[in-house]
């Protein structure tokens, strides 16, 4: 089977974070994913979304539900957070979940909806 | 107290301890005459039975199980209920006391028909996340020669009710603890079988408050943390790791003026159910009003509120089952959901 279309960062310690865009109707949705390498225990982290827009800003959302506790995770990839925006042509996202103990420094790569496997 | 006499080892009926993924608990014994129960192991995990007749003597309750057994591999039934290649005979009204058929000490051990099913299930408005089994296959421990009539009671629906092996699926959630039923009617050779069993559908139902933190942020002036638990409709925890999403229904309305301050994005996140936490900032200071941190005096002047809810089972915003309805309320210098 072939991976879900996230678009990977770099591996660190026994993780990867993945991004994937969809525009199912007048919202973009994004939903990010961890693989696991490694231990099936992801720990507690800061979850973040950056948006770059056309101009080349970068502005970062921290808000939104955040689990406070480290997670089993059965599977080798699971889908762990989401996010939905109102269209924004031009800009592409990437996630990013930073382990406070500084353990984990997690990015997936960059998206857009355009370029985006899973666009619908 | 009773002292309970006789003793059998079966591999067969259980009064089933409730589980839909959480874990089991003894059965409660009834004051019957009679009453056996059992734990039904699966494959690999053998359980024992006790048959227990009450001769007078209190000293001892040898009312106890084996050892916790896996979810999904328990169901119950009452002796009027189970009635190996018996004749037909009307369901009699449902019973919590579960006393498979006793048979005589002399005769060979015979597994009485019965079910193969969950003990609990989950509904999640339609959604199937990692760890929530919300459809399992029914089976009897019988060949699938024959024909077959099942039928289901409450929040539950079948593939197909003349096969073997259906496939049953939750339609809902249950309001009373075992208040779904399962019951088969097996004819073969001229002779017919039934069982049947009771069960509880689970469903996520309310958000528990724990507690809110607030913290100075050198970027927005404040970041408040609002800490919930995740309980399904008997009050219980979770049991393990589950999306949830947060949906505003309105647009924000200004509480004060000139206010200019931003929503952020809607989200979603797999939470852990004993504890996570909404993650509310407050705004960058060349806004209006100026953000200030939690200590300050005027930390708690009204900026912006919207409605919104929770739901449980899909990272997908607005999907799954709502769990709260609550208003976002953010301060100068604190944010809560009232």
């Amino acid at each position: 089977m072939s991976d879900p279309p996230y678009a990977w960062g770099p591996p660190a310690s026994s993780w990867q974070l993945g991004l994937r865009a969809t525009r199912p109707g007048h919202h973009v949705e994004l939903y990010a994913a961890v693989r696991r390498t490694g231990e099936a225990i992801l720990p507690a982290g800061t979850l973040t979304l950056q948006t770059r827009t056309s101009d080349g800003a970068i502005t970062e959302d921290g808000s939104g539900p955040r689990p406070t506790t480290a997670l089993p995770l059965a599977e080798t990839v699971t889908e762990i957070a989401g996010w939905r925006l109102p269209p924004d042509d031009g800009a592409t996202y990437r996630a990013t979940f930073i382990v406070p103990d500084g353990g984990h420094a997690l990015e997936s790569g960059w998206v857009s909806v355009a370029e985006s496997p899973g666009t619908s | 107290m009773a002292w309970y006499s006789s003793l059998i080892e079966s591999e067969q009926v259980s009064a089933a301890p409730e589980q839909a993924g959480g874990q089991p608990s003894p059965p409660a014994i009834s004051g019957r005459a009679q009453a056996l129960f059992a734990l039904q192991g699966s494959a690999g995990n053998r359980a024992v039975a006790r048959l227990m007749e009450p001769a007078g003597h209190p000293e001892s309750e040898e009312a106890t199980v084996a050892e916790p057994e896996p979810p999904g591999e328990f169901n119950e039934l009452s002796p009027e209920e189970s009635e190996p290649m018996s004749a037909p005979a009307a369901e009699p009204a449902g019973t919590d006391t579960a006393a498979p058929p006793v048979s005589a000490p002399s005769a060979a051990p015979a597994a009485p028909f019965h079910i193969g099913g969950p003990t609990g299930l989950w509904w999640l408005d339609g959604f199937s996340p990692a760890g929530y089994k919300t459809s399992a296959t029914l089976s009897t421990n019988t060949p699938a020669a024959g024909t077959f009539a099942w039928t289901v009671v409450g929040p539950l629906g079948l593939s197909d009710p003349a096969v073997a092996t259906p496939t049953v699926t939750t339609t809902g959630a249950s309001t009373a603890r075992r208040d779904a039923k399962i019951s088969v009617t097996r004819t073969a050779g001229g002779k017919t079988q039934k069982a049947s069993y009771k069960l509880t559908v689970l469903a996520p139902d309310a958000l528990g408050h724990l507690r809110n933190v607030d913290a100075a942020d050198g970027a927005f002036g404040y970041v408040s943390h609002v800490h919930y638990k995740i309980l399904d409709q008997f009050g219980t925890t979770l049991p393990s790791a589950v999306p949830i999403n947060e949906h505003f229904t309105a647009a924000p309305t200004a509480d004060a003026a000139g206010m200019d301050w931003r929503r952020g994005n809607e989200g979603a996140v797999l939470a852990g159910p004993a504890d996570w936490m909404d993650v509310i900032q407050g705004e960058s200071s060349t806004h209006t009003p100026t953000p200030v941190g939690p200590a300050h005096a005027n930390a708690g002047d009204a900026v912006y509120h919207w409605p919104g809810e929770w739901r449980v089972g899909s990272l997908s915003i607005g999907l799954g089952r709502r769990v709260k309805s609550v208003t976002w309320q953010k301060y100068r210098g604190r944010a809560r959901h009232t």
